[in-house]
């Protein structure tokens, strides 16, 4: 039997990146759950591995360059790298400092960077890399730093895209609009039931729904997609029936 | 991602994306509602469970037909793929009234009067979903096409126009946007002529055209339930052709 396919998802520990990890170890990928939190990274390898399928903890700091390089030197037959793994955090304009700006591109950006770059030396052809984004890269108020950081996720995804068509590795990004997890429910500047008002089909995404954009972007279904930065928010981005 | 029991209209779907599309969705459990203006084709089309239904989308009694095959299968509509379009060259200057007229009598006008009449269909099952074919070429421009493309940006400003209108009716609206892909009808050009080559070979990204399978893929995906939460976007399926010519002029 072939040796399984590897894939790699940062931040998997919960919500959208645990969801990710499921749905591609579901299609049969050995996958390693990368998280910052031991116990949330065994807590999704334990679903995973509940369900049949085959996952490994990888707990580390994406921001770590050792780190790093210890977790591709461990990993075999990589196909698939999701850089889900991000910080997010409300800040007005104002209050905003330098080293807010910082520490959200040393995370959001430039760790993505570092796993991009190690994952696609050695990463054949037939390899996808998928990067999440977020709708906020539109523009989005209260939170210019991490809306920044993931318009450059958008610029990075398009200009990999170029840098590695020649070796068969296609590079896209998910741009998710408002989606219903934990962390967003335990958020007390929001009120669910305003946001869904402002959903042209009334409802959030979920995790999954997330997932799946990302598991058909990696597969070879989409082998003549690339460079691409799909927006998975329900229509949220459209105009006119969106009056708040 | 299947599509058992559902009820799918595809147009155009007896040659090139249309018919890649048509066997995939087949393959997947659909019913597919095969419409094409040329009957002869559709009858040589060897895919299992077909309904072939010979009409054109310039004539307003297309829906009626449709209608029929709806019923007659047990329906409802669960998916509009519109397909059909016509393609040309010519900058505006070589675009006459009438080459205007029937890019815009085909690839809009025929579009909108089957899409009306799904949204009707959906809306009283409930749901469903329509997939556009839009173009590359209205996206980013490109020379000598003039009335097709600006044909394929009416449909692109069509399908965000959809999603937000009838999204709250649980109907989801996207399209795709093609880069050159190889049919019947382009095969021989992206053979023959030196520079298609160069432009949609050489310098794009992945250094391929694309195949009608290739585009049938996303139709499908962006058509079924794990895209439940997408509408109103236009997926380009280009091997990243728009985004940047390659290689780049360092390397050439």
């Amino acid at each position: 039997m072939a040796q399984a396919n590897t894939s790699i998802v940062t931040g998997a520990g919960a919500g959208i990146g645990r969801a990710i990890a499921q749905r591609l170890a579901q299609a049969g990928d050995n996958v390693l759950v990368v998280d910052l939190n031991t116990s949330r990274a065994d807590e999704t390898v334990a679903l995973i591995n509940e369900a049949g399928g085959r996952g490994q903890a990888a707990v580390l700091d994406i921001t770590d360059a050792a780190a790093l390089d210890a977790l591709i030197a461990e990993t075999r037959n990589l196909r698939c790298l999701v850089n889900n793994a991000g910080i997010f955090d409300v800040k007005s304009f104002d209050t905003l400092t330098a080293e807010d700006f910082r520490r959200m591109y040393e995370v959001n950006l430039v760790a993505l960077f570092g796993l991009c770059q190690r994952a696609a030396r050695v990463m054949g052809s037939g390899g996808a890399i998928v990067n999440i984004a977020s709708r906020a890269m539109l523009g989005a108020s209260q939170y210019i730093h991490y809306a920044t950081s993931k318009a450059a996720v958008g610029g990075f995804t398009r200009s990999l895209a170029l840098e590695l068509a020649p070796k068969g590795i296609t590079v896209n990004a998910v741009a998710p609009g408002v989606i219903e997890t934990d962390m967003l429910r335990a958020r007390s500047d929001t009120n669910l039931d305003a946001l869904r008002a402002m959903q042209p089909g009334g409802t959030l995404g979920t995790p999954d729904d997330i997932a799946a954009a990302v598991q058909f972007l990696a597969s070879p279904e989409a082998k003549f997609i690339t460079g691409q930065i799909l927006l998975v928010d329900g229509g949220r981005s459209l105009g006119g029936s969106l009056g708040i | 991602m299947t599509f058992e029991g559902k009820t799918v209209a595809i147009t155009g779907a007896a040659a090139g994306i249309g018919q890649a599309t048509t066997r995939l969705f087949a393959t997947r459990g659909a019913h597919v509602i095969a419409i094409d203006r040329d009957a002869e084709a559709l009858s040589r089309l060897d895919i299992k469970g077909i309904t072939p239904l010979q009409g054109d989308v310039t004539d307003p009694n297309l829906p009626a037909a449709l209608k029929a095959r709806i019923t007659a299968l047990g329906g409802p509509l669960a998916v509009l793929v519109n397909n059909a379009g016509i393609g040309g060259g010519g900058r505006m200057d070589q675009t006459s009234d009438d080459d205007l007229r029937s890019f815009f009598e085909i690839n809009v006008l025929g579009l909108f009067r089957l899409a009306r009449f799904a949204v009707t269909e959906m809306q009283t099952a409930g749901g469903g979903s329509i997939v556009n074919v839009a173009s590359i070429y209205a996206e980013v421009g490109a020379q000598n096409s003039a009335g097709y493309s600006t044909s394929k940006g009416a449909v692109a400003a069509l399908t965000r126009q959809m999603a937000t209108d009838y999204g709250h009716d649980g109907i989801r609206v996207n399209a795709v946007a093609p880069g050159l892909i190889e049919t019947p009808l382009t095969e021989e050009r992206i053979r023959t002529e030196k520079w298609r080559h160069k432009i949609f070979v050489e310098q794009c990204p992945l250094q391929r055209v694309g195949q009608p399978d290739d585009v049938a893929r996303a139709i499908a995906f962006l058509a079924s339930d794990e895209a439940a939460f997408i509408s109103g976007e236009i997926l380009r399926v280009d091997g990243g052709w728009a985004m940047g010519r390659f290689p780049r002029e360092a390397q050439l």
